[in-house]
Parts: structure tokens; C-alpha cells; sequence
């Protein structure tokens, strides 16, 4: 058995690969261009620019994203980050647009030697006027903080005044007047291209005949680096930053999966524990009236859409309702601090949770029914009756255990679900969590944020199977992975 | 107003109704005092008919009196200027008919209990807005300081940084934290100092010092520059004026800058500068003088970021600057700012900003640069010596989740998904503007049935944006007892576009034929919008300068349709019902709407009938938002349901000028010399009634070229708490002002 969990552990990186590819590839060829809609956004902006205009804009975009490179380069890109791997990819623009600006810097420099020393000067001088005023700045500061008594930690301040020194210190503000220099000696560069059209074709010529006329799309592989953090650690598991509002993916993730987590949880917990005992119920009573009762019942409330219900809940027992006013509307409530907000907390989950678990009742009930029935008919629980078992023994010893094996099949879906969030009820009852989150990401191609769900919940769902197979060996020993 | 121009209103094509407001231009005519006398007998007749609403036909008494004597003042109320402008804005009219019955005896001051008869006639939901702008005033009550306020959106900023996130929720919310130089009077249109105390405006007079000849420059006409592409693919521009075409070949002008202020004489010009002295140019040596492009700003001393340091020149050059940098995440605004010269400090709290080109909406671009603290985002130069550190840094800088600003509220906190609060700065420069609320919250609930539902519950105090069905429908009776109900108006107007690049929709009579027989427009405005929508014949804003009332809608009328498309060739052919035009093409096309919104889909089946009535085979396909608008931009479509949001007075160039039927607004490709020339003309006229007779003569060639079937221009609709006073509703989005709004409970 360990050989074999063994074995399909190391299956899941595999699988997980191949169902990255296809989401990858999936989303990216969908219509629908998440730069254009940067740049023109349309539904609910303010305007939409003029594309002649913001063309180069439009390319800024691509490049920001890694959107102007070919689909296999973004995914390694993307897989590379996961791993904490900076695929490197160089476009054959940029090195021509390196390169020319390399010849125009070198051109420019030979030509104004004295303008450059002016300009060091100039720029030597408000270096310094620069530095003065922020080190006015930061004893006002101090002195505020003193004021107000609210000095911070003095490690943090020593650390500050550290990182200070090196800014505004001589050889800080040596290194800000040099890179204020060459900046601006490229700034120059840039002015006077025009100048030197003959030399600049000849550098385009040379880039046409090694990469083709349409060299600007060209992408070579340049190498394999350690993504590091800015203080140097490792930095793996890098999902990217969202499109929307350039936070990064984790930590969005980290914000709204708590959210939905609790909502499926106690879900899920009172599905089971309340629709395992009515099928169990139901099977032991088949085609009595109750059982009859349950199952119709059951199977209304399974046909009832769940949109619905959660819209006349709101109508009907809310606080913005018509007539019993019962629960608040929406939201997750205070969070947990006292007693009391918990109260308040919990109160708020009671008619999402509901709408998120009735459905589910017919649907494992009837498959308890099911499991049960078949056991009940067979030979041994007949054996354990004629033993002169009582019949709670005969059912929830013999018979429940095997049983649940059809219930087994439905655990590995359990865990993707438990983050995976429902985009309807979430909507409905306002709880800013992991359904809402993917489906806006969809809406606007936010690719980070699909990419990180979407593999999270193949890798839940990857355990969840193996979570199940596992689980069913122990309940029904007649399942062995030897042999197999 | 920060930016203007057209906006596509996309999903919120749901929009609906409006308040009959026409032609309110001078409310002070005789007809228009006799019409308010009129609707005044309606309302003592309808009050006295009241049950137990004793202390408010007293209060209506007054406010009668206050309608007969001023009909136009009435309306400024909170920091709004009181100029008497010449461009009546629609709130002024008072026209609401029966809608003054709908609330006089709402108001807690005036002693009845809340008592508000139920909507009876259309007529009446369209006075609602005008009689909410009126009621608080006038009884006269001094707003009071405190209370809250909290506002519920449908979805959340990403970044509380209105360049960098430019969603409409974001822009609304910033307002309070990040003040622009100048601000629009909602009432007026006029500009009023905001951060600015004061500005002058100067004239630029290029004159000529030299020329150097040019080579292979060419004239865009989409961007209005000669151009240049230079062997490495990069283009360099100049204005129309710097180069000048001699025999064969071209010259560039070498120009010298004037600023002052220009009058032309009978030999050339004479410019005046800020220190007095005159200089004379003769007319030879002058290639071009833009009137109106020199802005000179003063900030107010007093004037404070949140953090306490004080707003300086240093700020708003910043602000400018960075929204020019190209590293920074601002497309859209920063191909829209390219015509601003980056700004120039010229004394101790003064700041000149340049317009380019001589154009009306100069003064809306250059004084609505919003104020960015720089020594927050940038305090080490780093936009100057490394633009794209800087660029990389701002985009994700974290204080654009917590902003500091100089507006009259400053940031307070941010619940990630629920909700943001901000709360009044004390050290804001003019108390007079900064608000009464102590604290203004939005809170974000997507689905509008909660969000109605948060309402009843009191979770919420303003509700902008229910659907029309909660509107009409779902908020009647108790509700109604509880809650304002406003309904009021911004730019916005909702159209057919039809693709005039192919058949069969570049023939202009077939596109007049839609015009009359795709869709009774005031039939569908009375029966699925609830009467709540204003039909539309041009693209400008129903209410603004620019709209010409006088073209009116062409009519629903099948038969003149038919006879249209007999004439451009299609009829019958063959009897199978479906019309054929002379190669035996059958009228077929398919119609792109984007997802989401019932009301274009109950109209879309109507249009199906009405075409199919007349022999038109339309197809129809919806399509998610981002597939949609990629089909437009690729002009892959027949026809298309969409809607753009407008500013009081746009600026035609962007939708209608022909360069941008390639690759711009443009998308139904409507292309026409004469258009052309007077959208240019228009863009450089300053004079407001000049400029308006060119808007009305080019609404006449749109309407006669019809590229739009129009549809209608659709009110916002909401409710809101009655404990709040000073409410106002005008057509600057998002249409109301909280700074003017206060909370007459505060007190207790």
C-alpha cells in the first residue's frame, strides 16, 4: 500500500503538468486580449483611447505581461515562476533597440564633452540641494514623533536611518548624481536619432537577415536563473501578479480562500451529517411512507435552483425582507474576536450555508440509499441477522461500512470544493471569496489569477482521488492495491 | 470633470428612463413660469387631497412662493457657485409635472410624518429628481455637521488611484481623497477653484525665426501632425503649424514661443505679456496663435496633503509627469494627456500647464489634473532618473490601497471585498467645500436584489443603480415611505451601430429604413423601461449645449421603411418573404450584443419581429464582454447594440472623425469630408455659442447619414435614506456630490 501511494504521488506532478498545459492553452487561445482591454477597458471606464495613439502603449502592455511572446515561452515562463525558476527569454527588439541606443550613447557622448560636464554640474548640485531637504524632512519627522510620543521601534529606526545613509549620504548621492547623468546622457541619445539613419539600417539590416523580416516577434532562449526575493532569498511558487490591481496572486488567494473555506466547510460537514442518517433511514424503511416522504422531499428541494432560493431567502427571512426578518443580508459579519461577534458571525453564515448544503441532501442521501440497499441484500448481512445480531448492530456495523462506497467516490471532489467557492451564492449574499474572485478573473482574462485557481483545484482534486482509492481499501478490505 | 470624452457604456446598456427635460435652456421664459404655475395647481389640488399632511401644505406654500420668484437659483445649493450661466443645465427647468406632488411631505423638518403617495403617472417619475434638488432648501434649515453616510457599489476599486484603475467606482470614491486643480460646477458647467485659488489663461503665439527643409513627412490625419517614420520604426511628429509645404518638397519652421494675451490688429498681432510690455509681429512672421492654451494656476497656500505636508508646485508637475511616463500603467489617460506640455513651475505657488492646440476642452484637461503627493510616490527623483524604476515601483506601490490625497476626506480604511471608509480631513484649505458627513463609507454588493435587500435592511443609506424593475416594480408602497426615490440624469446614450463598410448597411437609406422600422422606440421606453428614458437623434448629451432639439427622432413607421429599402433595392424578389436586393442577396445579418442585460435582450426580440415583419432575416449573438469588444475593434460584425457615456458637451472627434474608422471609435465606419471639417473646426472654436451652432449643423449630417439607429439616453435610478439633506442630483457623474449632502439627525 505505501508502494502504491508511493507510486501515484509521484504520478501527480506528471498529471498536474498535463492539466496545466491544456488550462494554459485553454484560456490562452479564448478570444479576448487582456492588454487591449488595459488599454481600453470599456465596460465601466471612463474612456477608451484612440488605438493609433496608444499603440506603443498597447505593446508596453504585452510586454508587461509576457503577452507579446509565444504561447510555449509564457507557459514555461509561468511554470518557471511556480518552481522559483526565472525562465529567461530575450526578444530580438529589445537587443536592436539595445543596440541602438547603445550606438546613439556612444555617438552623442563624443560629441559634447564640456555639455556633459556642465550638466554633471547641474546635476551634482541639486543632488545635494535634494538630499538637504530630505534630511530636513526626516527630522521633522523625528521631531513629530517625539512630539506625539509615538517613537517607533528602535531597531526599525536603525535599520531606517541605515537605508537613509546610503541614499543620502556622499557616496549615496555620488551614485544618484552618476545614474542621473546617464540617464540624461540618454535622454540625449534618444533626441538625436534621426540623425544617424544610415548606421541604424545597417544594425536593422543585420537584424532582418539573422531573424527574419518580422524580427520584432522573434524570441530566443537566454538562460535559466534562481528567482529571488529583493532581499535575495529563493522565491518560489510565484503565481504572478493579477492583471486588475497588480497584487500578487497569493496574496489575493490567501484573502478570499479563508473566506470560502469556512462556508464550505460547515456545508459540507452538515450535508454528510444530516443526509447520512436520512439515507441510511430511507434504506432501512425502503417504499414505506417515509421513505417516500424523504425522497420526494429531497428531490424537491434538489430541483429547487439554488439562485432562487437564495433570492427569496433574502426576500423572505432577511433583514431586507418583507417579512420575517430574521438574518442578516449579507456578508460575513465581524469577525471573530468575543463570544459575541462569534454569535453574530455564525449567524450570518446560516442562509448561505443553507443554500449551499440543501441540494446536496437529496444528492448523498440517495446515494447512501443506494450503497445500503445493495449491501443489505447480500449474504453476510443475512448471515449476521441469522446470528441474531440486533438489528442497529446488523446496519451500522455490517452493512453501513460497506456501504459507503459510493460515498468514497464523491470525497474526492470534496476537496477542490472546499476552496473552489460558488460564484452564485457568493454573489448573492455578498462574501468577497474564491467563486467571485474566479469568475471576474474570467470575465477579464485576469490569466494569473485563473491560472493559480485552476491549479490549485487539480491538485486538490489529484489528492482527493487518491484521498478516495485510499479510503476504500480501508472500509472494504476485499479492495487491494496488490496485485493490481 | 478629470477627462471627458465618450465612454462605452457596455454592461450598463440596462439603463433606462428620464424626466422629460428638454428644452430648458431658459427656464425664465414666459411659457416656462406658466408651466410650473401649472403644475403647481396640480400639486395644492393633489396635497389638500392628502390625508394628515397638515405642516406640509404650509411648507409647499413656501416652496411655491420660492418657485415663482426664483426658478433657476433655487437649485445652487452647498459650495456651487451662483453664476446664472447661458447654458441652462436640465435641473433648472423645474418642469416636473405632477413629480412635485410626489414628495413634499417627505421631509422629517417639516414636522408631517414621512407620507409620499405612490407614482402614478410617468410624468410623475420623471419630476422626482428635479423635486429632490429643490426640497431641502427650502426649509430653509442650516445643514449640520456629522453623521455618515454609506453608499453601496456593485464592485470594488482595485487600486484607490483613479489613473491607474480606472473604473467608474474608483474614480467616484477618489474624488473626495484626490483633488483636481479646478472643478466643474454641476449646475453651471462653470470651473471653480479647488486646489487652484486662481488661473489665468493666455494666448501662444508661434512666430517664425527660421526653416530648415524636411524630407518625407507626411500628414496623419487621425492624429492631426505631420509624421515622420524614421528607419528604426519610430516616428517623429510636428503640429500643423511647424512644417509648410514649399513647391515639391517640405520646410520645417523653426518657431519661437510667445505667451500673453494676443489681439490681432490690422497689420499682424500685438501679444501683451503677465509684465505689460507689448510686442507687434507682423501677420508674415506668425504661423499660428492658439487662443486660450497658456494656463497659469496659483495653489492655495493653505493647502495640505493629509499627511500634513503641505501641496506644492513640485506635486502637481509630478502629477502631471508621471501620467507621461510611459512605464506607468496609465494608457488610456496618458494618450489622452499627450497634448499637455509637462508642467512649469513660474513662481513660488504657481504652475503653468500648456495645452498644445487650440481646443474648448483645453481648460478641462489642463485644470483637471488630479494631485498626487510626491514625496510619498516618488521622493528620491526616481520618475526623472529612472523612469522605468519608477514606473515598475508606482504601479504596485501599496499606498495606492491606502492614498493619501488633499481632498476633503482622507482615507481611513479598506475591508478587502466589503467595504471602504474614508473620513473628513480637518485641515482641508476651504471648509466651505470640505463636506458636512464625518465619514463616508461604500460598501461593495454585487447582486442587486441584496443590495436592495441591505437597503430595507438599513445597512445602506444610497442606493445608485437599481434595475428599473426594482425601481418600479419592487420598491413600491412601504418602501416608498422609508426611502427617496430618485431618479436623475448623466451623459449617457444607447444605440444600434450598423457596420457601413458592407452591405447591406452602406446604403444610407437602408440604414434610414432601420431608423423607422427596427424599433418604436417610445413604445418600448413606455413599456419595458417604465417610461423611464428619453429617446435621442444625435450622439451629444440630450441635455447639454451641444444636443439640437430641434432634429426630432424619425418616427416608428413600417410603411416609410419599406418604401425606403423598395428604393435602395430590396424587396421581394422571389416570395419566400425574405427581401432580395438586386443580385438576389437576401437581407440577412447578424446582430452583436454583449451579455447580461435583459433589457437589450426583450429588445432585440422585438427587433427581430419588427425586421422580420418587413422581411429581414436578423440573427442574434451575444457575446461575453471581452469577445464582444474584440469583434467591434476587428469591425467583424453587421450590426451591434452598444452605448457610450458622454460628458456634458463631447468632443465629436473621437467617434465621428474619419480616421478613426480604421483603427478607432469609429467602428461603424461612418466617413464623410464634410463631418470631418467640422468636427475640426469645432474642436479649435472657444466661443460656447459658435461652437454650438457646428455641433447642431454636424448632429444634422449624422442624422441624415444615420451610421446609429439612436436609441435613448436612460436615467440613473436609485433611493436613499431621507435623513440626508442637501441632496442634489446633477448630470456630472455620477450625478450626485456627498460633499453637499448632510445627515439632519446628526444633531440628536
Amino acid at each position: 500500500m505505501r508502494d502504491y501511494i508511493l507510486r501515484r504521488l509521484l504520478l501527480v506532478p506528471v498529471t498536474l503538468f498535463g492539466i496545466s498545459v491544456i488550462t494554459f492553452m485553454i484560456i490562452r487561445l479564448a478570444p479576448g486580449d487582456p492588454a487591449e482591454m488595459k488599454v481600453s477597458p470599456g465596460v465601466g471606464g471612463e474612456q477608451q483611447a484612440d488605438k493609433n495613439v496608444s499603440k506603443e502603449i498597447y505593446e508596453r502592455t504585452l510586454e508587461q505581461f509576457d503577452l507579446d511572446k509565444p504561447r510555449h515561452m509564457q507557459y514555461l515562463r509561468w511554470v518557471g515562476k511556480l518552481c522559483g525558476i526565472d525562465v529567461q527569454v530575450e526578444g530580438a527588439k529589445n537587443v536592436y533597440k539595445a543596440e541602438v541606443l547603445a550606438l546613439l550613447v556612444e555617438k552623442y557622448k563624443g560629441i559634447s564633452a564640456p555639455q556633459i560636464e556642465k550638466r554633471k554640474g547641474e546635476i551634482e548640485v541639486s543632488v545635494a540641494k535634494e538630499a538637504k531637504l530630505a534630511i530636513r524632512a526626516r527630522d521633522a519627522r523625528l521631531q513629530r514623533d517625539l512630539n506625539e510620543g509615538t517613537s517607533p521601534d528602535p531597531e526599525f529606526v536603525k535599520q531606517e536611518a541605515a537605508k537613509f545613509e546610503a541614499r543620502y549620504g556622499p557616496a549615496g548621492q555620488e551614485a544618484r548624481a552618476e545614474k542621473q547623468l546617464n540617464a540624461w546622457i540618454k535622454a540625449q541619445a534618444a533626441d538625436q536619432r534621426f540623425k544617424y539613419g544610415d548606421e541604424i539600417n545597417t544594425i536593422r539590416a543585420r537584424f532582418r537577415t539573422e531573424y527574419g523580416d518580422d524580427f520584432e516577434s522573434y524570441f530566443s532562449w537566454k538562460g535559466l536563473a534562481l528567482n529571488r526575493t529583493q532581499d535575495g532569498g529563493w522565491y518560489p511558487l510565484d503565481f504572478g501578479r493579477s492583471f486588475k490591481d497588480d497584487r500578487e496572486v497569493l496574496v489575493i488567494l490567501k484573502e478570499k480562500i479563508p473566506r470560502s473555506l469556512e462556508l464550505s466547510l460547515f456545508s459540507i460537514f452538515l450535508a454528510y451529517v444530516i443526509a447520512i442518517p436520512i439515507g441510511i433511514h430511507s434504506s432501512v424503511s425502503q417504499g414505506k411512507l417515509s421513505d417516500q416522504v424523504i425522497t420526494t422531499t429531497l428531490f424537491v428541494l434538489y430541483s429547487l435552483p439554488s439562485f432562487w432560493v437564495a433570492i427569496m431567502l433574502l426576500l423572505l427571512v432577511s433583514a431586507g425582507g418583507v417579512f420575517l426578518r430574521w438574518f442578516p443580508v449579507g456578508g460575513l459579519g465581524p469577525d471573530v474576536t468575543d463570544p459575541i461577534s462569534l454569535f453574530e458571525h455564525l449567524f450570518h453564515l446560516v442562509l448561505p450555508v443553507f443554500c449551499l448544503t440543501y441540494a446536496s441532501f437529496a444528492y448523498i442521501s440517495r446515494q447512501m440509499r443506494a450503497g445500503m440497499l445493495e449491501v443489505i441484500r447480500q449474504d453476510f448481512i443475512r448471515t449476521a441477522r441469522a446470528k441474531g445480531l440486533p438489528e442497529h448492530v446488523v446496519i451500522l456495523k455490517h452493512a453501513l461500512r460497506n456501504g459507503m462506497i459510493p460515498l468514497i467516490t464523491i470525497v474526492a471532489v470534496i476537496l477542490p470544493a472546499l476552496i473552489g467557492g460558488s460564484v452564485i451564492i457568493e454573489t448573492i449574499f455578498n462574501i468577497d471569496g474564491v467563486g467571485q474572485l474566479s469568475f471576474t478573473a474570467i470575465l477579464t482574462r485576469d490569466y494569473p489569477i485563473i491560472m493559480a485557481i485552476f491549479t490549485l483545484s487539480a491538485l486538490l482534486t489529484l489528492f482527493g482521488i487518491l484521498l478516495s482509492d485510499v479510503l476504500y481499501v480501508i472500509v472494504d478490505p476485499q479492495i487491494s492495491f496488490e496485485g493490481k | 470633470m478629470k477627462r471627458s470624452t465618450l465612454i462605452i457604456v457596455g454592461l450598463s446598456l440596462l439603463a433606462v428612463g428620464c424626466p422629460d427635460t428638454r428644452s430648458s435652456r431658459s427656464p425664465q421664459t414666459v411659457a416656462d413660469i406658466a408651466r410650473v404655475e401649472a403644475d403647481l395647481q396640480g400639486v395644492k389640488a393633489r396635497v389638500t387631497s392628502l390625508e394628515g399632511g397638515n405642516g406640509s401644505v404650509q411648507a409647499l406654500e413656501k416652496r411655491v412662493a420660492a418657485l415663482e420668484t426664483r426658478p433657476v437659483n433655487v437649485f445652487v445649493s452647498g459650495g456651487g457657485g451662483t453664476a446664472s450661466p447661458d447654458w441652462q443645465p436640465v435641473k433648472g427647468g423645474a418642469n416636473g409635472n405632477g413629480g412635485t406632488a410626489a414628495t413634499p411631505t417627505a421631509t422629517p423638518v417639516d414636522g408631517g410624518g414621512p407620507k409620499r403617495p405612490s407614482l402614478v403617472s410617468a410624468d410623475e417619475k420623471q419630476g422626482i429628481d428635479a423635486w429632490n434638488s429643490l426640497r431641502p432648501r427650502e426649509a430653509g434649515e442650516k445643514p449640520v455637521r456629522g453623521g455618515s453616510i454609506r453608499v453601496c457599489f456593485a464592485s470594488q476599486p482595485a487600486k484607490l488611484n483613479s489613473h491607474l484603475d480606472n473604473s467608474a467606482v474608483t474614480g467616484y470614491i477618489t474624488t473626495y481623497i484626490n483633488e483636481s486643480l479646478i472643478e466643474q460646477n454641476g449646475v453651471t458647467f462653470e470651473f471653480e477653484p479647488l486646489l487652484a485659488k486662481a488661473w489665468e489663461k493666455e494666448d501662444m503665439l508661434y512666430e517664425i525665426v527660421g526653416d530648415e527643409p524636411i524630407t518625407n513627412v507626411e500628414f496623419v490625419a487621425s492624429q492631426q501632425k505631420w509624421v515622420r517614420k524614421e528607419a528604426d520604426g519610430t516616428t517623429q511628429d510636428w503640429w500643423p503649424w511647424e512644417i509648410v509645404k514649399e513647391g515639391s518638397g517640405f520646410k520645417k519652421l523653426k518657431l519661437k514661443e510667445h505667451i500673453g494675451v494676443v489681439t490681432k490688429t490690422a497689420k499682424g498681432y500685438t501679444i501683451k505679456d503677465k509684465a505689460g510690455k507689448t510686442k507687434s509681429f507682423t501677420l508674415a512672421a506668425v504661423t499660428e496663435v492658439n487662443t486660450g492654451t497658456v494656463f497659469t494656476f496659483h495653489l492655495r497656500e493653505n493647502a495640505l496633503w493629509h499627511d500634513g505636508n503641505p501641496v506644492t508646485v513640485e506635486d502637481i508637475i509630478f502629477s502631471l509627469d508621471f501620467i507621461k511616463c510611459e512605464f506607468v500603467d496609465c494608457p488610456s489617460l496618458r494618450s489622452y494627456y499627450k497634448d499637455v506640455r509637462p508642467a512649469t513651475k513660474v513662481g513660488p505657488n504657481s504652475v503653468q500647464i500648456i495645452y498644445e492646440k487650440q481646443y474648448f476642452k483645453a481648460i478641462e484637461f489642463a485644470g483637471g489634473i488630479v494631485a498626487f503627493p510626491k514625496h510619498v510616490f516618488d521622493p528620491d527623483n526616481l520618475l526623472v532618473n529612472d523612469p522605468k524604476a519608477f514606473g515598475e515601483k508606482f504601479n504596485k506601490h501599496p499606498m495606492h490601497r491606502r492614498p493619501v490625497g488633499s481632498g476633503p476626506y482622507k482615507f481611513s480604511k479598506w475591508d478587502e471585498g466589503i467595504s471602504v471608509t474614508l473620513t473628513r480631513f480637518e485641515g482641508y484649505h476651504s471648509p466651505e467645500k470640505g463636506g458636512y458627513l464625518d465619514e463616508l463609507t461604500w460598501r461593495f454588493i454585487p447582486e442587486r436584489q441584496a443590495a436592495l435587500a441591505s437597503m430595507r435592511a438599513g445597512e445602506i443609506d444610497l442606493l445608485p443603480g437599481m434595475t428599473p424593475t426594482q425601481y418600479f416594480d419592487e420598491t413600491k408602497g412601504d418602501f416608498e415611505k422609508r426611502f427617496v426615490k430618485p431618479l436623475y440624469y448623466y451623459g449617457n446614450m444607447g444605440y444600434m451601430g450598423w457596420n457601413m463598410r458592407r452591405p447591406p448597411f452602406d446604403n444610407q437609406k437602408v440604414r434610414k429604413a432601420m431608423a423607422h422600422g427596427a424599433l418604436n422606440i417610445p413604445e418600448f421606453i413606455k413599456t419595458v423601461l417604465y417610461g423611464a428614458g428619453q429617446q435621442v437623434a444625435g450622439s451629444q448629451y440630450i441635455k447639454g449645449p451641444a444636443y439640437d432639439h430641434s432634429i426630432k427622432p424619425y418616427p416608428f413607421s413600417p410603411k416609410m421603411a419599406r418604401k425606403l429599402l423598395r428604393e435602395a433595392g430590396w424587396f421581394d424578389r422571389d416570395g419566400d418573404g425574405v427581401i432580395e436586393n438586386a443580385d438576389g442577396m437576401p437581407f440577412e445579418f447578424e446582430m452583436l450584443t454583449p451579455q447580461g442585460s435583459p433589457t437589450t435582450r426583450q429588445m432585440m426580440a422585438i427587433v427581430e419581429q419588427n425586421l422580420s415583419n418587413l422581411g429581414i432575416k436578423m440573427s442574434i449573438r451575444e457575446l461575453e464582454w471581452a469577445v464582444f469588444i474584440d469583434n467591434i475593434n476587428s469591425r467583424a460584425f453587421d450590426a451591434c447594440r452598444l452605448g457610450w457615456g458622454q460628458s456634458i458637451e463631447s468632443d465629436p472627434f473621437q467617434l465621428w472623425h474619419s480616421s478613426g474608422s480604421e483603427d478607432g471609435s469609429n467602428h461603424c465606419g461612418f466617413v464623410s469630408a464634410e463631418a470631418d471639417e467640422l468636427i475640426l473646426k469645432l474642436r479649435k472654436t472657444l466661443d460656447k455659442k459658435e461652437r454650438q451652432k457646428l455641433h447642431f449643423a454636424f448632429q444634422k449630417i449624422l442624422y441624415e447619414a444615420q451610421p446609429y439607429t439612436f436609441l435613448y439616453c436612460g436615467p440613473a435610478l436609485g433611493a436613499y435614506n431621507p435623513r440626508f439633506h442637501g441632496v442634489r442630483f446633477t448630470p456630472l457623474r455620477p450625478g450626485y456630490d456627498l460633499r453637499e449632502w448632510y445627515d439632519v439627525d446628526a444633531q440628536k
